[in-house]
């Protein structure tokens, strides 16, 4: 069974938000409101309380490519076999 | 004399979009494509309430120039630009269950114990449900927003279930910048 993650004394969490590859600190209720990944890393600032800053990444490729008029395009492979 | 310029209305009704993005990465606030559609985003186009929608507003201080001595008349500077948030009302719903659309914002916006950040985006003058893409501009004001709290928007017959909370313009807003790929 999955842990329920758990949020700091600020009540965030650090996350990792797989649509855009930032880590971030999210208001720990809006979890389920995003793409995200609970990291083991602190959220807060320990002295002062504050989230801490973002890290700002990229996204990972989408295994599925769009063709530039947003269509999925075909797999040819697959197309093919 | 050839008619004046008259440049086309821009049109927004039912074509303005408030949209909630937690992080910008670039230093010049322009989002991306990932960062305003991803479902860490919330467009609370049609959660905030139309008198209860976010309306930043800007105050520039006009101050007096320092008289000389023979001057006679008085000029002025410009001087400081304040840039305010103010208050955001939007629909809630005190029984809609946990991760539900109906407590999407209230479970965005909520924080009791501080302040949730992120970036105000307002995109105007395209039809709201379309998606945001690379190269349209929008308006990205950096912001703090407070703490949330039940409320209810209308009376009587039209009274629906609201919160209410008020957000800060932390730093300088971007105007009319592009979205990025």
């Amino acid at each position: 069974m999955p842990k329920t993650p758990q949020p700091d004394e600020q009540g965030r969490l650090r996350v990792l938000d797989k649509d855009t590859g930032h880590q971030l600190s999210i208001n720990a209720p809006s979890l389920p409101h995003g793409n995200y990944e609970v990291l083991e890393e602190p959220a807060s600032d320990p002295i002062s309380g504050e989230a801490l800053p973002a890290v700002h990444g990229t996204p990972k490729k989408t295994p599925v490519e769009t063709t530039t008029n947003g269509r999925t395009a075909e797999n040819k492979e697959k197309h093919d076999g | 004399m050839a008619e004046p310029l008259r440049p086309a209305p821009a049109k927004l009704y039912g074509r303005e979009n408030w949209i909630f993005v937690p992080t910008i990465a670039s230093a010049a606030l322009a989002p991306t494509v990932a960062e305003a559609t991803g479902a860490s985003s919330l467009d609370i186009t049609r959660i905030a309430f139309a008198d209860g929608a976010p309306e930043p507003t800007q105050n520039t201080n006009l101050v007096d120039q320092n008289r000389r001595f023979g001057d006679t008349t008085l000029a002025q500077f410009v001087g400081t630009t304040t840039y305010a948030g103010g208050q955001m009302t939007y629909q809630f719903d005190q029984q809609g269950a946990a991760a539900s659309d109906p407590v999407k914002a209230w479970e965005k916006f909520k924080n009791t114990s501080g302040t949730v950040t992120g970036f105000l985006v307002k995109r105007s003058n395209v039809a709201r449900a379309t998606t945001p893409i690379a190269g349209q501009f929008v308006d990205v004001y950096p912001v703090e927003i407070g703490p949330s709290m039940p409320t209810k928007s209308g009376d009587g017959e039209n009274a629906e279930g609201a919160a209410v909370c008020t957000f800060a313009i932390t730093s300088d807003p971007a105007f009319k910048v592009a979205i990025l790929a």
